[in-house]
């Protein structure tokens, strides 16, 4: 059956996943557990960005509604965590309607500037509007975490990884996947196939703003605090997107991938290069494999399996 | 008197100030098929994207089944089944030409997207219908030539389930041979009762395939009638001839 | 008010200033440069080197500064941005990430502590108990010179007119003679000798930082976005609204809220009027 194949890849994925604390460092669980929320944030921007082919470069701005909501919630009214988590993906949602609305206008490289200023407008807005319950400049420190330690984190934000992964993956190889892909080819000929584009991309918009408020209010309560310099920061956007097409982009396992990928990365050059040198190979890495491959790695690795499955066959046919 | 199919009813669209169609008024019956002739720039790709819904007259309005359909936008007024192809065929590129066809199939809801399987089998129909094999319907557009994605361009419309098509210059950058298979194609669809507009310059292939033919020059008609009868109209000779 | 009014020139002209090479590129290449920031970056940084810290002549600082931005465009274009033309998209991400990765190389050269620059002309101007300094409305005359022979550059030489061409109709251009890649390449190196230029004055009125490059982003994006893309005089308008807007939150209202309106602008023209006030698209 279709679905075997690729339920046996998820299920690997995960029974490794779950196994991997048992074999490294606590260290190393540390970072995977960035990681993880790494994953998070590029499979919800590819949502948008990789399926519709409308280019976000404000997540963060996504990302900072939920955690902000669920900071404040919890700072100031000490309101339980289940329910200012909650609260905050809704509050992200209301922020993925206004991303909806120039959507509906414009698209390519001019959407992609509307969500920078919305990334740039709340960096500026935090601090100064009601300092006292954003924290201003300085933030909120003390946030309370769901859960302490370094292996319970990493057992919660896997699952997390991996259930929004399977769950997109499942919407996204319905008829809805071809249908955004559709989208991001022509808008036009999907309106003249009968579709409507603003419901289509309005289900895009709110799924990935879902899954960055989950993301969000997550990340805000393992790292217990949260400030505006950071968060809404392009260093932070540029992580995000690097991850989502480094990996590859309108793929699920893709960004996953760059995630884990790129987190690794940064840390097996720290031995080499204990400096700041490390985020100048980081990025150049990240432009060559983009200009070279914009399908990244994906696709590389999709390639590189064709090209050695043949000349296996060949090989042997030959004696 | 039953009305018309699908009507235009005096309108006037403006870019900036060329005004492409001027107080545009016509009509296709039920079962008819109508040949939309004139020269360049006369404002017949305008009149399309009105009747579609893809651009917005200035004034005017469109009509459906005696139903005013102006302010209905392009999807709605596919799913009451109006239908069109592009000048320039627009493939979804990275599709095959199966997978562009079941877009055209998808129903407009993202729960019965979502939640529905595709249904089995109508999709290769169509693909059988407009004269692809197998094979074609594996590869990719940038894989075919201008008559096979003309022909794809024709099966996604009719995948939509139209009762009227608009076809945009069906016969343009096509070889003798792939005109005469897509006029085959498009007889077959006439005679199942199929209504249909076709603007065309290549008026050697149209006139077998049209009841009756409006001729539009700058916007607006000037002459409507038989085949024969329009081509001996000395303005239309004249519009035509000027042009050149 | 005299104070507003004497302020608000002098930002707008640097404002202008940080904008024209954005401009320039879009017109041309149909492209939007990310790294337009960088590339004022990259023209303090050279300066504060040549001047700071090798002790070179301001005048030679300066020279130094605009060749280093020039070369810099010129790079980006022939290694980055020519394989990605016919993709806007991709120019955009990619200039993105150029300019996280140069932000990087900055702090890698210079470290991440901001570094305050010598004020290019030392000195206050005093008027009715206004205060500005010699160096911003250094910074105005420059832009209005640069501003200037730019208009008359592209109206009236050869290479100028050329990119004007393309920039109206770039295939029209080509069958004329003109050669596209040639015009990207002059582009992109006019673009940024005036972003470094720019980024001397730019730097001098805030001050060198690693991530100094975004706010000079944000104003040149908010021009062009506002200015309709591609027209100069469009810019300059908006470059004055902006300016001005700016030096009337600051001293009206409250200096933390001088960066929101642009944002607010930037997200509100986009919406209601997306190709812009000025909207034309050629140079």
């Amino acid at each position: 059956m279709q679905l075997a194949r690729p339920l046996l890849g998820w299920l690997a994925f995960g029974v490794v996943m779950c196994l991997l604390p048992a074999f490294v460092s606590t260290g190393t669980v540390r970072i995977l557990i960035f990681a993880n929320f790494l994953a998070i944030f590029a499979m919800s921007w590819d949502v948008i960005s990789g399926r519709t082919g409308y280019i976000s470069f404000g997540h963060p701005f996504l990302i900072g509604i939920a955690a902000y909501t669920t900071a404040m919630l919890t700072y100031h009214l000490d309101t339980p965590l289940w329910l200012s988590i909650p609260a905050g993906v809704l509050a992200t949602l209301v922020g993925g309607t206004l991303f909806f609305l120039p959507a509906l206008r414009i698209r390519g490289t001019y959407f992609a500037l509307v969500t920078l200023a919305f990334m740039e407008l709340m960096y500026q807005l935090t601090q100064v509007i009601a300092p006292k319950i954003t924290g201003g400049t300085r933030g909120l420190s003390g946030i309370p975490s769901l859960v302490s330690g370094a292996i319970p984190n990493y057992y919660l934000t896997f699952g997390l990884t991996f259930a929004i992964g399977l769950g997109l993956w499942f919407i996204l190889r319905t008829r809805v996947g071809a249908a955004l892909a559709a989208l991001r080819m022509d808008e036009g000929a999907v309106a003249a196939s009968g579709l409507s584009t603003i419901r289509l991309k309005l289900f895009a918009f709110m799924t990935s703003a879902a899954v960055a408020g989950v993301g969000g209010a997550f990340y805000v309560h393992y790292l217990g605090s949260i400030a505006p310099r950071g968060l809404f920061d392009i260093n932070f956007l540029f992580t995000i997107l690097v991850a989502a097409l480094l990996g590859g982009s309108a793929t699920v396992a893709g960004p996953i991938l760059g995630a884990y990928f790129l987190t690794f990365l940064l840390e097996y050059l720290r031995p080499f290069l204990p400096g700041p040198e490390r985020y100048v190979i980081y990025g150049t890495i990240a432009l060559v494999v983009y200009v070279l491959e914009p399908r990244g790695l994906h696709a590389i690795a999709h390639a590189a399996v064709r090209r050695l499955r043949p000349s296996r066959a060949s090989a042997a046919a030959s004696p | 008197m039953t009305s018309p199919l699908l009507e235009l009813r005096e309108v006037t669209k403006r870019f900036g100030g060329l005004v492409a169609v001027d107080r545009l008024s016509v009509h296709v019956d039920e079962g008819e098929s109508l040949g939309l002739i004139g020269p360049n720039g006369a404002g017949k790709t305008t009149a399309f994207g009105i009747l579609m819904g893809e651009q917005r007259p200035d004034s005017g309005r469109v009509f459906f089944r005696g139903e005013d359909v102006t302010r209905v936008p392009t999807h709605r007024r596919v799913a009451r089944g109006i239908a069109r192809t592009y000048q320039i065929p627009r493939p979804f590129g990275e599709m095959t030409v199966l997978d562009n066809i079941r877009v055209g199939m998808m129903p407009d809801s993202v729960r019965r997207l979502l939640t529905e399987r595709p249904p089995e089998g109508a999709d290769r129909e169509i693909v059988r219908n407009v004269g692809f094999g197998e094979r074609e319907a594996a590869m990719y557009p940038g894989q075919l030539s201008m008559g096979e994605l003309r022909k794809l361009e024709l099966a996604r419309t009719l995948a939509t389930g139209p009762e009227v098509l608009l076809l945009d210059e069906v016969f343009a950058g096509l070889t003798r041979g792939e005109i005469a298979q897509l006029s085959e194609l498009l007889c077959e669809e006439r005679r199942r009762g199929m209504t249909s507009i076709l603007v065309s310059h290549d008026l050697r292939s149209l006139s077998p395939l049209v009841d009756r033919v409006v001729v539009m020059s700058f916007g607006a008609v000037i002459a409507e009638g038989g085949f024969d009868e329009v081509l001996g109209n000395p303005l239309v000779q004249e519009a035509y001839l000027g042009q050149a | 008010m005299t104070n507003i009014l004497i302020q608000g020139f002098a930002l707008s002209g640097l404002y202008a200033l940080v904008a024209v090479g954005f401009t320039m590129i879009f017109s041309v290449g149909r492209v939007l440069n990310l790294a337009h920031g960088v590339f004022l970056m990259l023209g303090g940084y050279a300066y504060y080197s040549a001047v700071q810290v090798f002790g070179v002549s301001k005048g030679a600082g300066l020279v130094l500064a605009v060749l280093a931005g020039a070369a810099f465009g010129v790079l980006t274009c022939a290694i980055l941005v020519r394989r990605l033309e016919h993709n806007p998209i991709a120019v955009e991400i990619s200039t993105l990430i150029l300019a996280v990765v140069m932000q990087a190389v900055i702090v890698v050269v210079y470290t991440s502590a901001p570094k305050s620059m010598w004020p290019i002309v030392s000195g206050v101007f005093r008027y009715e108990g206004v205060f500005v300094s010699h160096n911003i409305l250094a910074a105005m005359v420059v832009s209005w010179i640069v501003l200037g022979g730019l208009l008359v550059f592209v109206r009236r030489t050869r290479l100028g007119r050329a990119l004007r061409a393309v920039s109206m109709d770039r295939k029209g251009a080509i069958v004329s003679g003109v050669d596209p890649h040639r015009m990207s390449l002059a582009t992109w190196a006019i673009s940024g000798a005036l972003a470094a230029l720019a980024g001397v004055f730019f730097a001098t009125y805030t001050q060198l930082t690693p991530g100094m490059w975004v706010a000079p982003l944000i104003i040149a994006v908010a021009v062009v976005v506002v200015g309709g893309i591609g027209s100069i005089v469009g810019s300059l308008v908006v470059a004055h609204l902006i300016g001005f807007m700016e030096t009337v939150t600051t001293t009206l209202v409250a200096a933390e809220l001088r960066g929101v309106f642009t944002m607010v602008l930037i997200i509100v023209v986009l919406i209601i009027a997306p190709k812009g006030l000025f909207g034309r698209e050629e140079l």
